[in-house]
């Protein structure tokens, strides 16, 4: 696959990885007061808006480190974007009702809009894995999550004192089941299909 | 899709597949409901991997995300806060310390720039990958309180313990700053200045406020025309330079 050039402000990206306080620093410093002063516009206080700016920088950072996450666009927009959009979601979710925020979308361009859908959908399929994998029996999400810990399957038969092929095999209808829990939600068809 | 489905996709995810077990997997990829739950089985799989290796990452970035919004949100709370004056007395007392502050300042304005004007350290936060954790702890809490010299010890040992890490060296070398220890300071500092790591323009900063302390100006002013235009240090380092 061709990889996009990376904007400068991949940057950004790359301290959420590092955890490099001094940048991390920089985004509050640069970007977040747009986002306060939002979220305060609309029914939001202090607070909320440091929820919404703590998550969203959260999902970036986990869809960097699965996804390989590269910026094309500047990270303002992408981020103010998604922290809008958080906040949306959540006045949707409780009874503070009656909000109309008013979507400026002339100023979003196309390129960071499509990369904030790109997080959006990463962080919806994220939560119907872990919604799915909590439907699984105990023993099932047990072993799972060991396989998962573990470098391979040999090492985890070992650890259970149970043979290789025994652990595979179980792990492979855990897995299985899964798998299928997840291609039948209504909510993964959905997802398909954006 | 069958239990032998399955368990033909988890040892095709091993690499554990026998020929006649591989050239089977093959036929059955032509199915397009099979080749879709091989995808989805290994993103499924892939994720939760993902999800158990970011981990501790994960803990280490929340803990970084706390401290900075704290500071972040605290600074930008303070601004315009009114102290209640109970009576006249207070008005008063307020009025002398007034007066007092605008001597002081002005004392200060004519007074040649310091180094505690421009130093601003972020609070210390180590990703630990060294093995001894409350080592990492302890020197976080040193440095983060301003116990330099407690904090240059600590962080000596553990960059010694550890392989090459740059934000290690920048913060040894401002315990070494703050204690009044430049050579090894300016050392660790050109280290770093030289490489190629994020915290390149952090340390040519710090390196001409480390002149600066020592009231070497010619030698600030020289470090500080090395900061380029878009490092973070840019702007102020330009101040600093019409200051002087």
């Amino acid at each position: 696959m061709d990889s996009p050039k990376a904007h400068s402000d991949q940057r950004y990206i790359e301290a959420l990885l590092q955890n490099d306080s001094a940048v991390i620093r920089e985004i509050y410093d640069k970007f977040s007061g747009k986002v306060v002063s939002f979220i305060k516009k609309n029914s939001g206080d202090e607070n909320d808006a440091r929820d919404v700016i703590q998550e969203t920088l959260i999902v970036i950072y986990r869809q960097a480190f699965e996804k390989k996450l590269v910026l094309t666009c500047p990270f303002d927009a992408y981020f103010f974007l998604l922290c809008k959009r958080r906040w949306w979601n959540k006045l949707k979710n409780t009874d503070r009702q009656e909000v109309t925020i008013e979507e400026d979308i002339a100023s979003v361009d196309r390129q960071s809009e499509q990369t904030a859908d790109s997080t959006e959908l990463y962080e919806l399929k994220s939560k119907l894995l872990a919604d799915k994998l909590n439907a699984l029996s105990e023993k099932c999400r047990e072993l799972i999550k060991l396989s998962m810990q573990t470098d391979s399957m040999k090492a985890v038969a070992e650890k259970l004192g149970v043979t290789y092929a025994y652990v595979r095999k179980k792990k492979s209808l855990c897995m299985g089941h899964l798998t299928d829990l997840v291609r039948e939600s209504k909510e993964f068809k959905n997802l398909n299909e954006l | 899709m069958s239990a032998e489905d399955y368990h033909l996709i988890e040892k095709y995810l091993n690499n554990d597949l026998t020929e006649a077990e591989q050239k089977d997997f093959e036929l059955k990829m032509q199915d397009a409901d099979f080749a879709d739950t091989v995808r989805v089985y290994t993103e499924v799989n892939e994720s939760l991997q993902a999800k158990e290796k970011r981990k501790k990452g994960e803990e280490q970035l929340k803990h970084t995300l706390e401290t900075v919004s704290e500071e972040f949100f605290t600074t930008s709370t303070k601004k315009g806060k009114v102290l209640p004056l109970r009576n006249i007395y207070w008005a008063a007392a307020a009025c002398i310390v007034l007066a007092l502050s605008f001597v002081f300042i002005i004392n200060w304005l004519s007074e040649a720039p310091q180094y505690s004007d421009y130093a601003r350290y972020e609070p210390l936060a180590l990703s630990s990958r060294s093995d001894d954790q409350s080592l990492t702890i302890a020197a976080e809490e040193a440095f983060n309180n301003g116990k330099y010299a407690e904090a240059a010890t600590l962080l000596k040992q553990l960059s010694e313990a550890g392989p090459d890490d740059p934000r290690l060296k920048v913060y040894l070398a401002l315990s070494y700053i703050e204690t009044g220890m430049y050579p090894q300071a300016e050392q660790l500092l050109t280290d770093v200045q030289q490489g190629t790591s994020i915290f390149q323009s952090t340390a040519s900063w710090y390196l001409a406020l480390s002149y600066l302390k020592q009231g070497n100006e010619e030698a600030c002013k020289k470090q500080l025309l090395k900061i380029q235009e878009g490092s973070p240090y840019f702007e102020e380092s330009r101040e600093l330079l019409e200051e002087l």
